[in-house]
C-alpha cells in the first residue's frame, strides 16, 4: 500500500476505519461515510472494496462473518492503533496551525 | 430475424482497455445515439438498440478477474453489489476489464481515490499483462534465435528466402514489442505515482500502452512485407499462405478449446493453463511443419525444376532437365553433345538478394563431355555484400570433407580477376592440389563456379562468364 510509506492515512482510509469500529459491512460503510461527514467525504465502491482488500492485507480489519456475498468487518487491535496514532498526528497538526495563526483565527 | 439483428449492432473496437476515459466517452455517445453495450472480448464489442440514453460510464480494472473463469467470482460479485449499491450496473465485463454504467449526474465514482485506482490497474497489470509481456519476450528471445543461428549457418538461403526474412522480422517484432510495453508500463507507473505524490490529476495522461495495438502494429508491417514479397518476387508465397491459414487455424482451435474447458466449468486457472500449453503446442507444430517444407524447398531440387524428360540409356533411367540457365557449356565451347541435363538446381529472389544453383551435367551416356556447376548470389542490398560473401567463402569447399588433422586441407589462391572481369577472383585448392573451382567476386554478385576437368580454360571463357553471371 504506496501510502503507508508515509504513515498517514487519507480521509477516506481514515472515516472507513472508523466506521469499522462497530461491526458492518462494505454497504453500511458507503453509507455511513457521507452521513458522517456531512456530505463531504464519499467513498467510492470500487476504492472501498480495494481499502477493505488493503486493510485485511495488513490486519488493521478482520473478517466477522459471510451472509451470502455480504461480508462484514470490525477493526482489530492493530487497525485501532493506526487510527489513534492518525489522530495525534492531526491534532498536532491543528496544535501547530493553532500556534501559527490560533490568536488571527476563531 | 431481420429485426433482431438490426438491434445489435458489433464493432471492431481496438481501444487501448487501459485507456479509461476514451472508453468512457467513447460509451456515452453510443449510449446518446442510441447504442447500449452488451459485451465485450478482445476486439469486438456488441451494442444493442435502445432508446437514445445520457449515461456515465466507468471503466474498472478487477485484478483478481480473468476472462478464463467459467463464471464470476464471489469476489467480483461482492464488488458488483457494492457497486450497484451506488448506482453503477454492470454493462459488460471481459476478464480484468469491467464496465459499470449509471444514470445519475451526481453519482459517487467508483473509483475516488486515485492511489486505489492505480494500485488495482497495478495489480491487473501485473496478474496477466506483464506476465504475457514476459512470455512474449522469452519466445521472442527463443525465435528470433533460432533465426540468427539460421542466418548465420545459411546466410545465403536465408537472405533469399522472403519467407524466412519474414519470419526474421515477426521474431524481432516478437521481441521488440514486449520490451517497449514493459518498459513503456514502468515508466507510466512511475510518472503516475509522481504525479499523485504532487496531488495532480493522473488521468489527464495517457494510460499504459496497450500490448493489442503493438500486435496489430506488428500485423501490419508483416502484411505491408508481404505484399512487398509478393510484387517483388514469388518464393515463399506457398509458405506464407501455410503460415498464415495454419495461425489462423490454431488460433480458431485454442480459442475454441478454451470456450468448451469454460462450458465444462474448469476453473480459470486450469482452464488458463491448458489453454496456454495448448497454444504453445500449437505454435511450435506450425513453426515445426514451416520449417520442414522450408528445408524441403531447399533441399529437394525437384522444386525448382521444369517437368523433366525420362531417358533410358543401357537400362539406366535418368531424369534430363530442360530448365533454362544463364550459362551453357554451348555458351563457353562448341559441343556436338546433345544430350545435357540443364538443371536450376535453386533459385530463389527476396527483396534483399537472389540465389540461384545451376549445373549442366552429360547423361550416362556420355560422361566424359564437360560439365559445367554454379552458384550466383545477386547482392540487391549493398550492407549485405560482405555477409554474402564470408557465407561462399565458408561453403567454397563444401564437398570436400575435411581430414582429421586438417592442416592446410584448404587455401584459396588468389588468382587475376581481370579476364574474368572480377574485382577479385580466387582458386580453390585442396591438399595442395588446384582444383577447377572459381570464386569471383563482382560489384553486386559473387560466382562459384566449377568446371570439369575435362576444360581447358581460356582468357575468352573466362570473359563470357564474367558476362553472364557477373554484375
Amino acid at each position: 500500500m504506496a501510502r503507508l510509506k508515509y504513515q498517514t492515512l487519507t480521509e477516506q482510509m481514515f472515516y472507513t476505519l472508523l466506521c469499522l469500529n462497530k461491526e458492518c459491512c462494505g454497504m453500511d460503510i458507503l453509507d455511513k461515510v457521507p452521513e458522517m461527514t456531512g456530505q463531504r467525504v464519499n467513498v467510492g465502491s470500487g476504492t472501498l472494496y480495494t481499502l477493505l482488500e488493503q486493510f485485511m492485507q495488513e490486519e488493521w480489519i478482520r473478517e466477522t462473518k459471510v451472509e451470502g456475498r455480504r461480508r462484514s468487518y470490525i477493526l482489530t487491535e492493530k487497525g485501532k492503533e493506526v487510527l489513534e496514532k492518525e489522530c495525534v498526528r492531526l491534532s498536532a497538526q491543528l496544535e501547530d496551525f493553532k500556534k501559527v495563526f490560533g490568536k488571527e483565527t476563531k | 430475424m431481420g429485426s433482431e439483428a438490426k438491434k445489435i449492432k458489433r464493432e471492431f473496437v481496438l481501444k487501448s482497455s487501459w485507456d479509461r476515459e476514451g472508453i468512457e466517452s467513447f460509451l456515452e455517445k453510443r449510449a446518446s445515439s442510441g447504442w447500449m453495450l452488451e459485451s465485450i472480448n478482445d476486439i469486438i464489442w456488441q451494442f444493442r438498440k435502445e432508446k437514445p440514453q445520457s449515461l456515465h460510464f466507468s471503466v474498472i480494472y478487477f485484478p483478481k478477474a480473468s476472462s478464463y473463469d467459467p463464471k464470476p467470482s464471489e469476489k467480483l460479485l461482492m464488488f458488483q453489489d457494492l457497486c450497484e449499491h451506488t448506482g453503477w450496473k454492470l454493462a459488460a465485463g471481459d476478464g480484468q476489464t469491467q464496465i459499470y454504467y449509471n444514470e445519475a449526474d451526481d453519482a459517487t465514482p467508483i473509483e475516488t481515490e486515485e492511489e486505489m485506482a492505480v494500485l488495482a490497474i497495478h495489480e491487473s497489470a501485473k496478474r496477466y499483462y506483464l506476465p504475457v509481456c514476459c512470455f512474449l519476450v522469452i519466445l521472442g528471445l527463443i525465435q528470433f534465435g533460432l533465426f540468427c543461428y539460421r542466418l548465420m549457418t545459411n546466410t545465403m538461403y536465408i537472405l533469399s528466402n522472403n519467407a524466412a526474412i519474414l519470419s526474421g522480422i515477426c521474431s524481432l517484432l516478437v521481441l521488440i514489442l514486449p520490451v517497449v510495453s514493459i518498459w513503456q508500463y514502468h515508466r507510466w507507473h512511475k510518472q503516475v505515482e509522481e504525479l499523485i505524490e504532487s496531488g495532480e490529476d493522473i488521468w489527464r495522461r495517457n494510460g499504459p500502452p496497450d500490448l493489442r495495438i503493438s500486435i496489430v502494429g506488428m500485423m501490419f508491417v508483416a502484411l505491408a512485407f508481404t505484399i512487398i514479397s509478393l510484387i517483388g518476387g514469388r518464393s515463399g508465397i506457398l509458405i506464407l499462405a501455410m503460415a498464415v491459414v495454419g495461425i489462423m487455424g490454431i488460433t480458431m482451435v485454442v480459442l475454441e478449446f478454451s470456450k468448451l474447458l469454460k462450458k465444462k466449468m474448469v476453473s480459470g486457472r486450469v482452464n488458463r493453463n491448458l489453454t496456454y500449453t495448448a497454444a504453445i503446442i500449437g505454435a511450435l507444430v506450425i513453426a515445426a511443419l514451416l520449417l520442414t517444407v522450408m528445408v524441403r524447398q531447399v533441399q529437394e531440387p525437384g522444386g525448382f525444376h521444369s517437368e523433366p524428360e525420362v531417358r533410358t540409356t543401357n537400362g539406366l533411367t535418368e531424369n534430363i532437365f530442360h530448365d533454362e540457365l544463364p550459362l551453357t557449356v554451348e555458351d563457353l565451347r562448341a559441343t556436338v553433345y546433345q544430350g545435357y541435363s540443364r538443371e536450376m538446381e535453386y533459385s530463389a529472389e527476396s527483396i534483399l538478394c537472389g540465389v540461384h544453383r545451376a549445373r549442366q551435367i552429360p547423361g550416362v551416356d556420355a560422361l566424359d563431355e564437360p560439365k559445367l556447376m554454379y552458384r550466383v548470389i545477386d547482392v540487391k542490398l549493398p550492407i549485405l555484400y560482405g555477409a554474402c560473401r564470408n557465407s561462399m567463402e565458408k561453403d567454397f569447399a563444401h564437398d570436400f570433407g575435411k581430414p582429421l588433422s586438417g592442416v592446410n586441407w584448404e587455401a584459396h589462391i588468389a588468382v587475376d580477376g581481370t579476364p574474368w572481369g572480377a574485382k577479385e577472383a580466387y582458386q580453390l585448392e585442396i591438399a595442395g592440389a588446384m582444383k577447377p573451382r572459381f570464386l569471383l567476386y563482382y560489384d553486386r554478385s559473387i560466382v562459384e563456379i566449377e568446371f570439369g576437368n575435362e576444360w581447358e580454360l581460356t582468357p575468352e571463357m573466362m570473359r563470357i562468364v564474367g558476362e553472364h553471371l557477373g554484375k
